[in-house]
């Protein structure tokens, strides 16, 4: 047989189509981001250094904190700041809290619904009550956690180039870790709930992945980049790895990772730093054997759920009794310097050349989504395959091809951008 | 001493202020009544000869009002008496208030039984030898206007009767019709001429009764609202209590009105009378009368004439027998324009400094907590003729809902301002063309302000509305208490406007926040459109901020204080429009938009223009023409005033 | 007992009662400003006007009820007159917001006029920093006199500057009085011009906004100085 599907993705932060076109039994799949370019990285351009994160805060509200973070990372070591210890701690912990949050949104309000036959989140209340309401705790919680240690929950202002801008009082600390300890409750339930779920199978096409490198534990940050070959490369020299092409077909541009089609995200996260996550064990042992399937992101993310907010508690507590040292000196000079962090969707870069007066000359931004695009295109044919050869038929292949988009919880806001030929 | 009216005829006469008799009144003309005696009749009839001839049978009379004497009618009196003291002249020198034809003051009258009683206009002192002179041999040809006509004058057919001209022909002085003609310092002279029957009559009515005249009369308040007297009364009378006060409220604010200072100074016993008549009515045994302290003579003549109706009785315990007591303090003002609002004048009266949230309106809560009536002086003064003529001969003049006659002041650009009372109902068009003359050659009218600061500017295209308070009110503006400004085209309307707000600025009392922040704003507003530094954005405000603080403010004053500016912008707009989009004052009178230009066909090249130019923006020689530069130009205007020749035009 | 209707709802109020009574009694609200009970019910303010059915503004906390009044709380017309009254009080007004200690919440004109749409008032309204912690005492560019307030200033709570993501002030006295604050804290004008073009680069009073600032410090400073 010989067609064209366009499946319009729902569920999804952003404008979504996937191509599927078969012919005889091959299949083939485009990527296609239908949302509109971002232009940001020539809004940053030209701008004074301490204005570029507050642009990049404002690429996507859902990980506001993450771009927001990389973008100032990539200021201070441009400039060459030596932020003070307990600032990056607390720049950690803000950036773990907000991976639980995006993740409970994702879990509940995007990916669950398929599982329990439910067309939408509406559906999903008919069917199981609890844990809609269970969803909603959870998110407001980490929400609320958020809002305490950034000011806000989008567009932080409690951190600028250099550090935090006000000491941060013991009372608010434990306001932050009570928050944690509710939230925590929650977790431990959906963490159970989830790994309970009956994904479909599937094996990735290309286990290559990219991740940060954590220096210390899951999620702690650094600026190295580490693939899945064992390869260690400094944020700096990422174009030598990293490959970028244009797309005629989608508004998002595609990644190579020495030529090869690599993914990014919870999984490679966890496949990278899983055995580091103690106390978590009998969770990660469980999953151990089935990373090599994409759906499972979807598990992973529950279990980095509990994981970020146990951790975040246990850091505020050694926290929260010390004098803590916040902010370090900042000079204008001439620099060049790149943020690597890993936001909830998976690896972001954001790379900026400063002049001397101070101003952008030079903006570039990476993000997850845009890296994972070919390795999306590549899985749903692998998939569409698989379930011809099963013949089940094509509305099986459109259900599943959505659910399998859904699981890498792509984020299209991010993945547009425009390259500025010179 | 020259036995006066008031006096006993003899002495089986016995009235005096502490044994009134009811008749007393009625007896001064028609008496004796008490008794029988030609003798006694014939001292009256005696004596009201000699107050319309005077004592040798020769009278003239000086009007002494405000006005007139700020003509120059003080000279005119003493150049009078030093004639007839010179020339040793018997003759009884009068004085009288004020006709209302401002444009003659100051003017005299002679009068001399068998000869007609003639008019002198525009009397300097210097001219009385000849008139004097003159009238004593029989001619009276060089007057301005005769009274009546006797046969025996020369020249007396050339002279015009004063019911023949304008503005005379077309009023009905009702309430006028003593001005100028009786001495206003002297009760006896009013009571010659029917003064106090109105209250008599009152007096043998039950007040229920004066009420019910009034109503049937349709009398609606002159001050300006038009409220049915009365109603007001009636309110007031069926209020629980013994303690009411009735309050004449004599603070005529407005600018260019003098209605009830006319009223007041020639002829003060007619509101006197209205007053008391209504005190009874109301059932008040108390009354003020509150007056412009900036009007000295009008609280002047008021006060002697509270005087004298104590002296003889109509003031004060038991008058004229009927039980009901009644007298009166006179007080003055402060000069606050809002004053004239009535919560304001009892605060006055009270010591407090503002006005007052109404309702509880003053006629079931006033002065001092006690129900209060406040009647305008020309209210009080129909109250008085009413009484005395009957309410049928009130309803032959007026409209469907109003009746009666109204005075009005026009000034302005009118070839004769002066004060004129008018049935309600006649046109615009006929006072102010007909009436008062219309604009002086070369003039145009474009329009009449009516009610002063509180009221509106009229079109010239509206010219036929009929005066009435309905009426007015429709085309937004208000009759007040009956102030016209007549403008012509040499006047800017935006200017007009300003300068009635800038009145109502200063005269804010402040209380609240509309009045007295908002009025600021609409003048400065006003104020940067003059300046050309106006925008179409502005003029937006001007009618928000004018909706607002005519709708919000806390008292009357604010509620009318935006009516200059809305009524001009209604009918005005384009004038606004050219002061802000091109920058152009059309009746050229906004000195900074207007442009100065040197015709170059008059200019003679003196340079008196260059060297008064302080920004050195004229250029020439002295003997070739001179050039401005608009560049430069600050649009100040001293070329234009100081050009011997008058080289320098507006454009 | 007297019934009147408040917004069409009838309720009954004793025979001395004021509008004001039956209001509240009926559980709607009108603002005052003026009003004190027992006190004050001189009606200067004007903020409590309601619509009576024959269309005229009177005061509420002095209006006496009389039976089967009808009276309307909250119409178009009575909102237009609040509004404007408000932004009378606030022209005639020192604000002064920077240094003001009732700021941020506890004003009670300010909430009226940020709950009645009253333009001009800047983020130093609601900036609970005290004069003497105010950012731009140590030269910090921060946009908040210039910026409209309602966010409840977030930001400078934080402690950093105000980057005026609400939208500019484009009052005339507004900005020149900021001028004054840029001008006497020293504040690089290029900076804050900088500040200014991240959200406002594109509005069209942009340039209107920074000449104006432009003007005042250049006229009240001396001449031949650095700035």
């Amino acid at each position: 047989m010989s067609l064209e599907i366009t499946e319009r993705i729902d569920k999804v932060f952003g404008h979504l189509e996937l191509k599927i076109s078969i012919r005889e039994n091959e299949v083939d799949s485009k990527f296609v981001v239908t949302q509109d370019a971002r232009l940001i990285e020539a809004v940053i351009e030209g701008r004074k250094y301490d204005e570029a994160p507050l642009i990049a805060s404002r690429i996507c509200g859902a990980c506001s904190i993450a771009h927001f973070l990389a973008s100032v990372t990539a200021v201070e070591n441009a400039l060459g700041v030596e932020l003070p210890e307990d600032a990056i701690i607390l720049k950690e912990v803000m950036n773990k809290v907000q991976i639980a949050q995006n993740n409970a949104v994702h879990l509940f309000f995007l990916a669950l619904p398929d599982y329990y036959n439910a067309k939408s989140l509406g559906e999903l209340l008919d069917v199981n009550p609890d844990l809609v309401r269970q969803g909603f705790q959870l998110n407001s919680l980490c929400l609320k956690a958020v809002d305490l240690l950034a000011g806000r929950i989008v567009n932080p202002n409690t951190y600028r180039v250099g550090g935090f801008t006000k000491k941060f009082l013991k009372e608010k600390i434990e306001h932050i870790i009570e928050v944690l300890k509710k939230a925590e409750k929650l977790a431990k339930d959906i963490v159970e709930q989830v790994m309970e779920l009956n994904l479909p199978e599937l094996s990735d096409p290309s286990p290559t992945y990219l991740v940060a490198e954590s220096p210390m534990g899951y999620l702690s940050l650094g600026d190295h980049i580490v693939g899945s070959d064992g390869v260690r490369f400094h944020g700096l020299e990422y174009s030598k790895y990293i490959e970028e092409k244009a797309v005629s077909y989608s508004n998002s541009k595609a990644y190579t990772y020495k030529g090869k089609v690599f993914h990014v995200g919870s999984r490679a996260r966890m496949l990278a730093y899983g055995e580091r996550l103690i106390g978590l064990d009998e969770y990660v042992s469980k999953l151990s054997r089935l990373l090599n399937n994409p759906f499972n992101n979807l598990k992973v993310k529950a279990i980095e759920i509990l994981y970020t907010i146990m951790d975040s508690r246990e850091k505020l507590e050694e926290l929260k009794d010390r004098e803590l040292k916040l902010r370090a000196e900042v000079k204008t000079r001439e620099g060049e310097g790149v943020g690597i962090i890993e936001a909830p969707r998976g690896l972001l870069i954001h790379h900026y050349k400063v002049d001397s007066s101070g101003r952008v000359t030079y903006a570039n931004v990476i993000t997850p989504t845009a890296m994972n695009a070919l390795h999306i295109e590549e899985s749903a044919k692998v998939l569409g395959r698989k379930l011809l050869e099963e013949n089940k038929g094509i509305d099986e292949v459109r259900k599943q091809a959505s659910m399998l988009i859904r699981a890498y919880d792509p984020c299209l806001p991010c993945a547009v951008h425009v390259i500025v030929t010179r | 001493m020259t036995w006066s009216l008031m006096d006993k005829c003899c002495d089986r006469c016995w009235h005096s202020p502490e044994y009134p008799c009811r008749h007393y009144i009625r007896c001064r003309l028609n008496g004796p009544l008490c008794h029988e005696d030609p003798e006694c009749r014939k001292k009256r009839e005696n004596r009201l000869r000699e107050i319309m001839y005077g004592k040798y049978g020769f009278k003239i009379k000086v009007p002494m009002a405000s006005c007139t004497i700020a003509a120059g009618a003080r000279e005119v009196y003493d150049a009078v008496i030093k004639e007839v003291k010179s020339r040793g002249i018997r003759v009884d020198v009068r004085k009288t208030g004020c006709m209302g034809m401002c444009y003659i003051d100051p003017w005299i009258e002679l009068v001399k039984e068998g000869m007609p009683a003639a008019i002198y206009a525009n009397v300097k002192p210097e001219d009385i030898p000849k008139i004097i002179k003159e009238y004593l041999e029989g001619d009276v040809s060089g007057a301005f206007a005769l009274r009546y006509r006797t046969g025996k004058a020369k020249g007396e057919d050339k002279v015009p009767l004063l019911e023949e001209l304008e503005p005379w022909k077309n009023q009905v002085r009702w309430v006028s019709r003593n001005c100028g003609i009786v001495d206003p310092e002297s009760i006896e002279e009013y009571i010659a001429l029917g003064g106090y029957r109105g209250l008599d009559r009152a007096l043998n009515m039950k007040p229920e009764e004066v009420i019910e005249e009034i109503r049937k009369s349709g009398l609606r308040g002159r001050g300006g609202a038009g409220f049915p007297t009365w109603l007001k009364w009636k309110i007031a009378r069926e209020q629980p209590g013994d303690v009411k006060y009735i309050i004449m409220n004599a603070d005529e604010g407005d600018p260019g009105a003098f209605m009830n200072r006319l009223l007041a100074e020639s002829d003060p016993h007619r509101v006197l009378e209205g007053m008391i008549i209504a005190a009874y009515a109301i059932g008040a045994s108390k009354g003020f009368i509150f007056v412009r302290a900036e009007k000295p003579l009008m609280a002047e003549r008021l006060a002697k004439a509270v005087e004298q109706a104590r002296k003889y009785g109509l003031l004060g315990e038991n008058i004229l027998g009927r039980g009901f007591s009644f007298d009166v303090e006179v007080i003055l003002s402060a000069g606050a324009f809002v004053c004239g609002e009535e919560t304001a004048l009892i605060a006055a009266i009270e010591g407090r400094t503002s006005p007052r949230q109404r309702p509880p309106y003053p006629a079931t809560r006033g002065l001092w907590g006690k129900p209060t009536i406040i009647n305008n002086v020309e209210t009080l003064a129909h109250v008085a003729t009413i009484m005395a003529e009957g309410w049928e001969k009130f309803v032959k003049y007026g409209t469907e809902k109003t009746k009666g006659t109204k005075m009005f002041c026009v000034t302005g650009s009118v070839k004769r301002t002066g004060a004129y009372e008018v049935p309600v109902g006649t046109t615009i068009e006929k006072l102010v063309m007909e009436i008062a003359g219309g604009p002086p050659e070369g003039r145009k009218v474009k329009a009449v302000q009516i009610g002063g600061p509180s009221g509106g500017c009229i079109p010239a295209s509206l010219l036929s509305t009929p005066i009435d308070y309905e009426t007015l009110q429709k085309a937004g503006a208000i009759m007040g208490s009956g102030g016209i400004v007549v403008i012509d085209d040499h006047s800017c309307m935006v200017d007009v406007a300003k300068f009635f707000t800038s009145f109502t600025v200063a005269e804010s009392c402040g209380k609240c926040f509309p009045c007295r922040i908002g009025m600021k704003i609409l003048y400065d507003t006003l104020e940067k459109i003059t300046n050309g530094e106006g925008t179409e954005e502005d003029i937006e405000i001007l009618e928000e901020l004018g909706d607002v603080i005519r709708s919000s403010s806390l008292c009357a004053l604010g509620g009318t204080a935006p009516n200059p500016v809305l009524s001009t912008l209604r009918y005005f707009k384009d004038e606004y429009l050219a002061h802000v989009r091109d920058k152009r004052c059309p009746a050229k009178v906004c000195t900074r938009l207007v442009e100065y230009w040197i015709n170059p066909e008059k200019c003679t090249g003196c340079g008196t223009c260059a060297k008064n130019c302080p920004a050195n923006a004229i250029t020439g020689e002295p003997g070739k023409k001179y050039v401005i530069d608009p560049s430069k130009c600050i649009r100040c205007g001293r070329c234009y005033i100081t050009c011997p020749v008058g080289a320098v035009e507006k454009r | 007992m007297v019934k009147v209707y408040v917004n069409d709802k009838p309720v009954e109020v004793g025979e001395g009662a004021h509008l004001l009574d039956a209001i509240i009694k009926a559980g709607y609200s009108v603002p005052t400003l003026c009003f004190f009970k027992e006190i004050y019910r001189e009606a200067s303010c004007r903020m409590c006007i309601v619509e009576l059915a024959n269309g005229r503004l009177v005061p509420a906390c002095a209006y006496p009820v009389s039976e089967g009044l009808k009276i309307y709380t909250d119409t178009e017309r009575v909102r237009r007159n609040r509004r404007v009254i408000l932004e009378l009080i606030l022209a005639a007004h020192r604000m002064k917001c920077q240094s003001c200690p009732r700021k941020g919440g506890y004003c009670l004109l300010l909430d009226l006029a940020k709950e009645y749409g009253v333009e001009g008032i800047p983020v130093c309204a609601e900036c609970p920093l005290h004069e003497s912690e105010c950012l731009l005492t140590k030269g910090i560019p921060c946009l908040g006199p210039i910026t409209m307030a309602g966010c409840n200033s977030p930001c400078t709570r934080e402690g950093t500057p105000c980057i005026g993501c609400r939208g500019p002030i484009t009052r005339k006295d507004v900005l020149e009085e900021a001028a004054k604050l840029y001008l006497k804290y020293n504040i690089d004008l290029d900076e804050l011009y900088s500040k200014m073009k991240l959200f406002w680069n594109n509005h069209p009073k942009l340039d209107y906004i920074y000449n104006v600032i432009k003007e005042v410090i250049k006229k009240n400073t001396k001449e031949g100085s650095l700035r």
